[in-house]
């Protein structure tokens, strides 16, 4: 059966969305603690931006890919391929270093700041897809089992009448 | 009141002879239910019209503004909306896995996690269908009340 995607269908349940946002109030959370521990004096309005841009950045990739999916221009064996590698997640990832890399050319940054960033983000997007396939082998393993039972409840049924 | 019931795949379709006494309400019931045609779908293919028993159904795709019916190894068409068939099908076990498609749960072997958190279900005739995450939970709560309908 041909697979359909549709702009909703994609975001829709996605994870990524959630992360962003967790990941966003994560950033405002650090700055304003670090604040209150009197690392830093002042909330950081670069750190802000680019929690911001975490939150933004996811939506440029899946606007892309409906873009060209529509267009006809990736297949879905593509589609797959990629999928496969969690776009979402290195396309986003890969955007917010740019824009530190960016930054670093108007501000100075602290010398672990692109590593501190990657494992914050990584962190909270690895803790989200356990949760998520956890729940779904448990939905999954379930689902079989019911199954299993539905089709040799089925060709009982079906021996009985042959009878 | 003795059954008898036998398989015979040679049959071209089903047939029910009922032998009776007197027309009492049970033998009247047994008529009202043969003749109950919500279970066969009018199908067409290759110009021709066609009987398909909704049990023998694997699902109902929306391509080109017609409803394609997919059996076994064969595929028909019929100019019904899916909207209409779902409705008509709701109690034949058919839940919609899509915009655009109906699935038989009946017909679903197992069911595998996809990627991007979709669901891949196996069907008897070894077809692999994709569920899109947003119609995942119906499909599964719809094998959950079935199994909890046939009292497993």
């Amino acid at each position: 059966m041909r697979k359909r995607y549709s702009f909703e269908n994609l975001f829709e349940g996605n994870k990524v969305v959630l992360m962003c946002i967790l990941f966003t109030v994560h950033i405002i959370l650090e700055t304003i603690f670090s604040t209150i521990a009197g690392r830093t004096t002042y909330l950081s309005m670069g750190m802000l931006i680019w929690s911001l841009v975490a939150l933004v950045a996811p939506i440029l990739p899946i606007a892309l890919f409906q873009y060209l999916w529509k267009s006809d221009f990736i297949s879905d064996k593509d589609y797959l391929f990629w999928g496969a590698i969690p776009s979402h997640y290195i396309i986003s990832c890969g955007l917010t270093l740019l824009f530190t890399f960016i930054r670093s050319f108007f501000e100075l940054l602290p010398q672990n700041f692109y590593l501190v960033a990657f494992i914050n983000y990584t962190a909270i997007y690895l803790i989200i897809l356990i949760g998520a396939v956890v729940v779904d082998l448990t939905q999954t393993a379930n689902a079989n089992d019911n199954l299993r039972k539905i089709q040799t409840h089925l060709s009982n049924t079906n021996k009985k009448v042959g009878e | 009141m003795k059954l008898t019931a036998r398989k015979d795949v040679s049959l071209h379709d089903d047939y029910v002879e009922v032998r009776y006494r007197e027309l009492t309400p049970t033998i009247h019931q047994i008529f009202q239910l043969c003749e109950d045609t919500s279970s066969i779908l009018l199908c067409e293919k290759d110009n021709d019209t066609h009987k398909v028993d909704t049990d023998d159904v694997f699902y109902i795709e929306w391509v080109d503004r017609k409803s394609c019916v997919y059996t076994k190894d064969e595929v028909f068409t019929m100019p019904t909306s899916l909207s209409k068939l779902e409705e008509a099908l709701a109690s034949k076990y058919f839940v919609r896995i899509s915009k655009m498609a109906l699935l038989n749960i009946c017909k679903v072997k197992s069911v595998s996690n996809g990627l991007e958190f979709r669901l891949t279900a196996e069907l008897l005739n070894g077809e692999k269908i994709i569920i899109n995450r947003s119609y995942r939970n119906v499909l599964l709560t719809a094998i959950q009340a079935l199994a909890e309908e046939l009292a497993l």
